[in-house]
């Protein structure tokens, strides 16, 4: 990699908040691969991407950060390699409906730990209106125990604030341990 | 647990029939938490509560006048959105019996003095009770018609929708709180479905931390730490400008002086932040810990990183000569 890490990559399984989360922090209106849903339709989500999220943000001196969603599914792995190279960023979204959040939130960091081993890592809890019972520090300790030191934040991914704010976390921890 | 049935006086006054209909049966519904509910039209007479609609202007001189009587009103007003003590035109009977069932709920309680603490000056009462040495309890507090339930065995405090921990910490230290011990059963049947969200004690502190810090305990004085996790935090709660510091104290030990120098904070509020990583658990305290030394300059992505950190309202810079 020659040039400066730029990218920001948010990966997760399906209804994660992936391409909610890119379009609510983007400048442009993403290039999304979303196909119509014929399985696992729920109430609220009649789309999932099929390849991935692009969409960017224009920096002060007109430099951009790309933003990526990746899709979480094995069969779509890979892309991965070639999404995080240069990221400075993985954001690992797991719904707090999902089976086993942890499990899949901790294969996902397994994963992107080795292919993108200069990015820094957190973790975005979405759907925590929907699944009160899960709770942050549950999430986080159970990530620690397996080897993973992280920020672990709950997020709606429809909103700008929440997504800047997880954002803002993993920028501070990136930093401040560098 | 044996719940005696409760009595109250509900009023009313300015309701049309869909309203006054939904009433009755919000009011009849509420037998189920063993509240017994006489319901009559305002006549300027004693009652627990008043619920009241219509036109504005009359609906104002109606709350003057329970107010000065000491009764809580229920308004249902158009365009209104739910908070505590006022319902949107439109309300549903669940809305209703609700808002009935967090309003009548500390009314007229006789305190009982096996069951039930009384909140004395000091530290606040829900603090006390998160602090319970008891590592699986359930307790009820109510102050008005705010009721939390603090959660040992989580660690978690269940609160209503809507409700943020922002507005419950400004009425921590009210002497008005009670505390009544609630067993799983109870709490299963009664509580879960009006407290419904869960926020962690960790959110709890850092949200005091913000908004009441005086009521932390104080962290001496060139104390060093480091937190063992990073904190679950609330966007609301927590400014842009602690961000870094959390970082860093999430990266390395630091003491409260170093710390703000570092991260161009006010000293108090670093102390801030020490006293809520202390009080949720999340504190390593080290011994003659070395302050980090200033980040390597060389840092690949670093100028960028700071571009990028600006963009999303973040100062990096914040502190540096």
């Amino acid at each position: 990699m020659s040039g400066p890490a730029n990218k920001l990559v948010f990966v997760g399984g399906m209804g994660a908040g992936k391409t909610t989360a890119v379009r609510a922090i983007s400048d442009v209106e993403p290039i999304s691969t979303e196909m119509p849903l014929s399985e696992d339709a729920t109430a609220d989500k009649v789309e999932t991407t099929v390849a991935l999220d692009y969409s960017s943000i224009e920096l002060d001196d007109g430099e951009l950060l790309h933003l990526y969603g990746v899709p979480g599914q094995r069969y779509l792995d890979f892309m991965w390699p070639m999404v995080c190279e240069g990221a400075l960023g993985v954001i690992v979204l797991v719904s707090a409906g999902s089976p086993d959040p942890v499990a899949t939130t901790l294969e996902l960091l397994q994963e992107f730990s080795r292919i993108a081993p200069d990015a820094s890592l957190a973790v975005g809890v979405t759907r925590t209106d929907e699944h009160p019972q899960l709770l942050i520090p549950t999430v986080r300790d159970a990530l620690f125990a397996a080897g993973f030191r992280v920020p672990v934040l709950r997020v709606d991914a429809r909103s700008a604030a929440q997504v800047t704010f997880l954002v803002r976390s993993l920028l501070s921890h990136r930093y401040a341990d560098s | 647990m044996n719940t005696p049935i409760r009595h109250f006086r509900v009023a009313h006054a300015g309701l049309d029939l869909l309203h006054g209909t939904r009433l009755k049966l919000a009011c009849s519904l509420l037998l189920a938490e063993r509240m017994d509910i006489r319901l009559q039209p305002w006549s300027g007479e004693q009652a627990d509560l008043l619920v009241v609609g219509g036109d504005p202007s009359a609906m104002a001189v109606l709350q003057q006048q329970a107010r000065t009587q000491g009764v809580a009103t229920l308004r249902i007003v158009r365009g209104a959105t739910a908070a505590t003590g006022v319902l949107p035109h439109g309300a549903s009977v669940r809305d209703i019996n609700q808002a009935l069932a967090g309003l009548l709920a500390p009314v007229g309680e006789a305190p009982d003095p096996a069951a039930e603490q009384p909140a004395q000056a000091g530290t606040p009462l829900l603090l006390r009770a998160m602090q319970s040495a008891d590592d699986a309890s359930l307790y009820l507090l109510q102050r008005g018609a705010t009721r939390v339930v603090v959660d040992t065995a989580t660690r978690s405090l269940a609160l209503p929708v809507g409700a943020s921990l922002s507005e419950i910490v400004p009425l921590l230290d009210d002497l008005t709180w009670s505390s009544t011990a609630l067993d799983m059963d109870t709490f299963q049947h009664q509580y879960v479905y009006l407290l419904p969200r869960r926020h962690s004690f960790e959110s709890l502190y850092f949200c005091i931390a913000r908004h009441r810090p005086q009521l932390l305990p104080a962290v001496a004085a060139g104390t060093s730490l480091q937190l063992l996790h990073w904190p679950d935090l609330d966007h609301r709660d927590v400014p842009a400008s602690w961000l870094l510091p959390i970082a860093r104290l999430h990266a390395a030990s630091w003491t409260s002086t170093a710390l703000a120098a570092a991260s161009g904070l006010p000293h108090d509020t670093v102390q801030f932040l020490f006293s809520a990583a202390a009080s949720s658990g999340l504190a390593k305290h080290q011994e003659n810990a070395v302050p980090p030394s200033a980040r390597p300059a060389g840092l690949r992505d670093s100028r960028f990183l700071t571009w990028v950190a600006r963009r999303f309202g973040l100062d990096l810079q914040a502190g540096r000569a």
